[in-house]
């Protein structure tokens, strides 16, 4: 069993199982994110294409050691989901077209269990830091963060002065990493 | 004069992008200059990726794996060092179509990472950039109409890329500092040249009246200068600018900026207000 970083390596080198590999570790995270940001199955689909595209083209760039490969893809994922909802949110009618289906089909492989349980197991514990914070700061940490709202936007949505929730956003955020910097492998 | 702690208190939410544009214009052009700043953005990634790692993951339906895998592989994969052909602008066409990265984007990503990442971090960003272009140009063309959306998603992207940057050796990088001369005399600029591009930022040119702008020059070694775009200063008198260069040049012996007609001219028109070599 490979880990993440030699799956990108080998994706680096050109390798369509490796992607492959990838996908069956990781496409569900992505697919979960970028539902809950976007609120749209065939935007979540759309994003999820996105996010392994990037990962083909520009793995040779990943740096083991710098982010670990699933902070990689998390991240790639909830960049591509904001800019899905923003455009959605700009243009309605916008319908993103199906991608063509030209490849001959991968043979399906099961999850390696250990790696999807090492995601799993980070995920409940960021749920934890995530409840032990005061609501009022949690609240606006999901505005922020999974709802790609700005400072002014989530003032205008909440009704709380934009100086508060400056600073009630700061103090969670700081408080989150606190929490999360003993939790989670750090990202230098 | 703005304190610091103005900026310590905006890093959280600008690693979040929940910063409003004029606030995130404002910490942007402040980060150019403030490597306190730069270094206590890469203490977020974790927190932004701890975030997404939050969310229950949900399976897919079993005939995306198929179709992402064959979208993806057919893209062409960035290489670092890869050599690339001079750049030339995707044509943008508005329409419906999905939002793609567009042209304009590789250079706000450009000058994003820069203002982050610092001179090492340059060397390795251009190459990469170079690469990415060859990649750009394979693209289905920009969406216009998204293109605020495009340039809020470069700069995220650029947060992301500095943390997957290695630092490496900048040597064929050289570094111009520039002065300021007659109605540019209080200010002060500097510009990172390489076979491959220029970045430059500056402080403390004048605002210029309507229909005019700035330019920037570089001047190869026995040859006539070449433009590197035009650009103008914030309300604070800064300005940073990000381009590539045409390949092929000579070494590049001095860096200028003028004042020019707005949309810019093929040469320069007026004495440089700024220079250095």
């Amino acid at each position: 069993m490979q880990d993440d970083a030699a799956l990108v390596r080998a994706i680096a080198s050109g390798s369509s199982d490796a992607l492959g590999a990838l996908y069956d570790r990781h496409a569900a995270l992505v697919f979960g994110l970028a539902r809950r940001i976007t609120g749209r199955q065939e935007d979540a689909e759309e994003v999820v294409q996105d996010v392994f595209a990037q990962v083909w083209r520009q793995a040779a760039r990943y740096q083991d050691g710098r982010a670990t490969v699933a902070g990689w893809v998390v991240m790639l994922a909830r960049t591509r989901a904001i800019d899905r909802l923003r455009a959605r949110m700009a243009r309605p009618d916008l319908a993103a077209p199906v991608a063509p289906d030209d490849a001959p089909a991968l043979v399906a492989r099961e999850p390696d269990p250990e790696v999807v349980t090492m995601s799993a197991q980070d995920g409940h514990r960021v749920r934890r830091v995530l409840a032990a914070l005061p609501d009022a700061q949690r609240s606006l940490v999901e505005l922020a963060y999974y709802g790609g709202l700005t400072h002014t936007e989530i003032a205008g949505q909440t009704g709380i002065p934009l100086g508060t929730v400056k600073t009630r956003l700061r103090t969670a955020l700081i408080a989150l990493r606190e929490a999360l910097g003993q939790t989670l492998e750090a990202v230098p | 004069m703005t304190t610091h702690q103005a900026f310590d208190d905006v890093v959280p939410a600008y690693a979040l992008d929940a910063l409003d544009r004029d606030e995130r214009q404002a910490f942007e052009e402040h980060l150019v200059i403030c490597e306190r700043c730069q270094a206590a953005l890469r203490q977020w990634p974790g927190v932004s990726s701890g975030l997404g790692l939050a969310a229950e993951p949900a399976e897919p339906p079993p005939d995306l794996r198929s179709r992402t895998l064959a979208r993806a592989v057919a893209q062409p994969q960035a290489h670092l060092g890869r050599p690339v052909t001079p750049f030339r602008p995707a044509v943008a066409v508005p329409g419906p179509s999905r939002p793609r990265s567009s042209a304009l984007q590789r250079w706000a990503l450009a000058a994003s990472v820069v203002l982050m990442a610092g001179l090492a971090a340059y060397a390795a960003l251009l190459r990469i950039q170079l690469a990415e272009t060859a990649d750009a140009l394979g693209e289905a063309a920009a969406y216009v109409a998204q293109l605020s959306a495009e340039l809020e998603t470069s700069r995220r992207d650029a947060a992301m890329l500095v943390d997957t940057l290695q630092v490496v050796n900048a040597g064929d990088v050289i570094r111009v500092d520039l002065r300021g001369a007659g109605p540019g005399a209080g200010a002060t600029g500097r510009a990172f040249v390489s076979e491959r591009g220029v970045v430059f930022h500056s402080e403390g040119l004048p605002a210029l009246a309507g229909g005019r702008t700035y330019q920037l020059w570089v001047i190869p070694q026995g040859a006539a200068p070449v433009s590197a775009g035009t650009f103008a200063v914030n309300a604070f008198g800064g300005s940073s600018l990000a381009r590539m260069l045409p390949a092929g040049l000579a070494t590049v012996a001095a860096v200028a900026v003028t004042e020019e007609p707005d949309g810019g001219s093929p040469g320069p028109t007026t004495t440089p207000l700024l220079a250095g070599s």
